[in-house]
């Protein structure tokens, strides 16, 4: 058991002490993961509207697909967009395979359905009212979906910090887009599993808990957010 | 303006409107119990329901999908919804969503006064921290400072104090004064919307059936005696009119076809003889004499007397009187 508190004092160590290398995959883990969720968000918002918001023809059997989405393994998401990128693939000329924008595309494929389907469920349990006064004070069709979005922030925030999580936290995609390539596309869990794979446990664990500060500094970002009293102000 | 028209919903509700012309500057008030339709009505005023059939002109427009002039046109909704904002941007986001903000703060703040609401106190003051009036009166404020050439309200009164139903009608009141403001409200209270508005229609079963301060009786009926039908008040009261068209029917009678007697009286032709409290009493607009309201087993009838029987029989709130009519009085809508 001595490796496990061997990893908390090596994390305190690697985040202190300046670690270059750590700080690299923290930073790629970081760029790739607020890229994909800033794609997911921009893409995923507007479609979580308008599956909140419309009825239209088929829309339950559009709603499963995209529940079923959020379990896609990111496997599948990494041999999908490998298959794309590759040097071979249709869109092998722009040279995405083994970038850090490259795991972002991916790992957007693997979030945007938890940010459609949070923000859908966000939407349609919005107060009934709000449409009819929003229609009654004037507003357009795209301030209906801004204020909706606004109204129901806190979900919508949610969504975000899980889409968040799940972007962070995945290695498949990372592994097979990036390559594990230090300096370059390495990231924290990339790099768990290549310590792991050395027998260096420790490193790992290390590693893992610095992952771990990251969430929990998200998160409480996202509790600051919240106003004194529980409410989003 | 409008002609014919006709929504129905699964539940088999149905609201028709044959002909309907309401005119710039007018003040319209609907009245009738819950499930009548008022509410209904006021949607497809404020374009938010589209009839299924019939047509609606606005001002001379006939209305079709993509008219323009539905920001001229506000709805102040029964449980008004107020945004996850301050009091400020609650009643400036329409403004705001129009990109009209010069002087915005002056005309919020002017809002904000006309509804009794000190934009010092309150301007900062978050959406859940007020009270059900205040946000009643916040709501009203969003609506006013749109300066809306209609204005519909659906029970813009009820539920909440005393003192916020007083200054939402003086704000109303005030707005009306500034320009020709089209107002179209429903409220139970009959005396605060006789106050807002210039005339009542009377709505039953999705039809309006009456104008004025026409009493309404809603039914059921059940054959009585002889040729008689009669109603059962909450109280066990009974109403008695001639044979209504069907069971469901609304009954109306006149106010002027009201006698009041401040006493029992003795041998009278008049089948219904309901004893009662004066709620109310007020001036008949352009001097038609005085409106006596009584309560009579918990429904309030009105009674329309001439000054002089008002002055000869004593009459003041709260006195109990015996309010007589003719069972033939009743006519059906």
């Amino acid at each position: 058991m001595d490796y496990l508190f061997e990893g908390v004092t090596g994390a305190l160590g690697l985040l202190f002490s300046g670690n270059e290398e750590t700080f690299s995959a923290i930073l790629t883990t970081l760029k790739a993961s607020s890229l994909s969720m800033c794609g997911a968000l921009i893409l995923g918002l507007p479609g979580g509207f308008f599956l909140g918001y419309y009825n239209f023809p088929l829309k339950k059997q559009l709603r499963s697909v995209v529940d079923t989405l959020l379990a896609l393994p990111t496997v599948v998401v990494g041999l999908l967009v490998y298959a794309f990128i590759s040097k071979q693939g249709p869109l092998g000329e722009m040279g995405l395979l083994f970038t850090v924008p490259g795991i972002a595309i991916a790992q957007m494929i693997l979030i945007l359905p938890i940010v459609v389907s949070l923000s859908a469920t966000a939407i349609e349990s919005l107060d009934r009212r709000l449409r009819p006064t929003l229609l009654a004070l004037g507003a357009r069709r795209g301030q209906i979906l801004v204020t909706s979005l606004s109204e129901a922030r806190f979900a919508v925030m949610t969504a975000a910090v899980t889409a968040y999580g799940r972007a962070i936290s995945e290695v498949g995609i990372s592994m097979m887009i990036g390559g594990n390539i230090k300096w370059s596309t390495r990231t924290v869990t990339t790099a768990i599993a290549l310590e792991t794979g050395k027998g260096q446990f420790a490193m790992g664990i290390a590693l893992g808990l610095v992952l771990l500060v990251i969430s929990f500094t998200i998160n409480g970002l996202l509790v600051l957010l919240r106003g004194k009293d529980g409410r989003y102000t | 303006m409008l002609r014919d028209i006709k929504k129905s919903w699964s539940s088999g509700f149905e609201i028709s409107v044959p002909s309907l012309d309401i005119f710039e500057g007018e003040s319209i008030g609907f009245a009738g119990p819950n499930g009548s339709g008022k509410s209904s009505l006021l949607n497809i005023f404020a374009f938010l329901t589209s009839p299924l059939e019939g047509t609606l002109h606005y001002f001379g427009k006939p209305v079709a999908p993509g008219f323009e002039f539905q920001r001229e046109v506000t709805i102040l909704m029964q449980e008004p919804y107020l945004l996850k904002k301050s009091v400020f941007e609650n009643i400036a986001y329409g403004l705001r969503k129009r990109r009209d903000v010069s002087r915005l703060e002056e005309r919020v703040h002017h809002a904000m006064r006309l509804v009794a609401l000190d934009p010092g106190v309150f301007a900062g003051r978050k959406h859940y921290q007020l009270s059900g009036g205040e946000a009643r009166r916040v709501a009203l404020a969003a609506r006013l400072v749109l300066r809306p050439r209609v204005l519909i309200l659906d029970e813009p009164v009820s539920g909440i104090d005393s003192e916020s139903i007083l200054h939402i009608g003086e704000a109303i009141l005030s707005m009306k004064k500034e320009y020709p403001l089209t107002l179209l409200a429903t409220s139970h209270d009959m005396v605060w919307l006789d106050g807002v508005t210039d005339e009542i229609m009377r709505v039953h079963g999705g039809r309006i059936i009456a104008s004025g301060v026409e009493n309404i009786l809603h039914g059921p009926w059940a054959r009585d005696h002889g040729d008689l039908y009669s109603m059962i008040l909450p109280g066990g009261t009974k109403i008695y009119a001639g044979e209504p068209p069907d069971e469901t029917s609304a009954g109306i009678i006149d106010p002027g076809d009201i006698m009041i007697s401040p006493r029992a009286p003795g041998s009278i032709s008049a089948q219904n003889r309901l004893s009662g409290k004066i709620a109310a009493m007020t001036e008949e607009k352009r001097g038609k004499g005085v409106r006596i309201t009584a309560v009579i087993d918990m429904i309030e009838l009105n009674s329309t007397i001439t000054h002089e029987a008002q002055l000869e029989l004593k009459l003041y709130p709260g006195k109990n009187v015996f309010f007589l009519f003719k069972a033939s009085s009743v006519r059906w809508s």
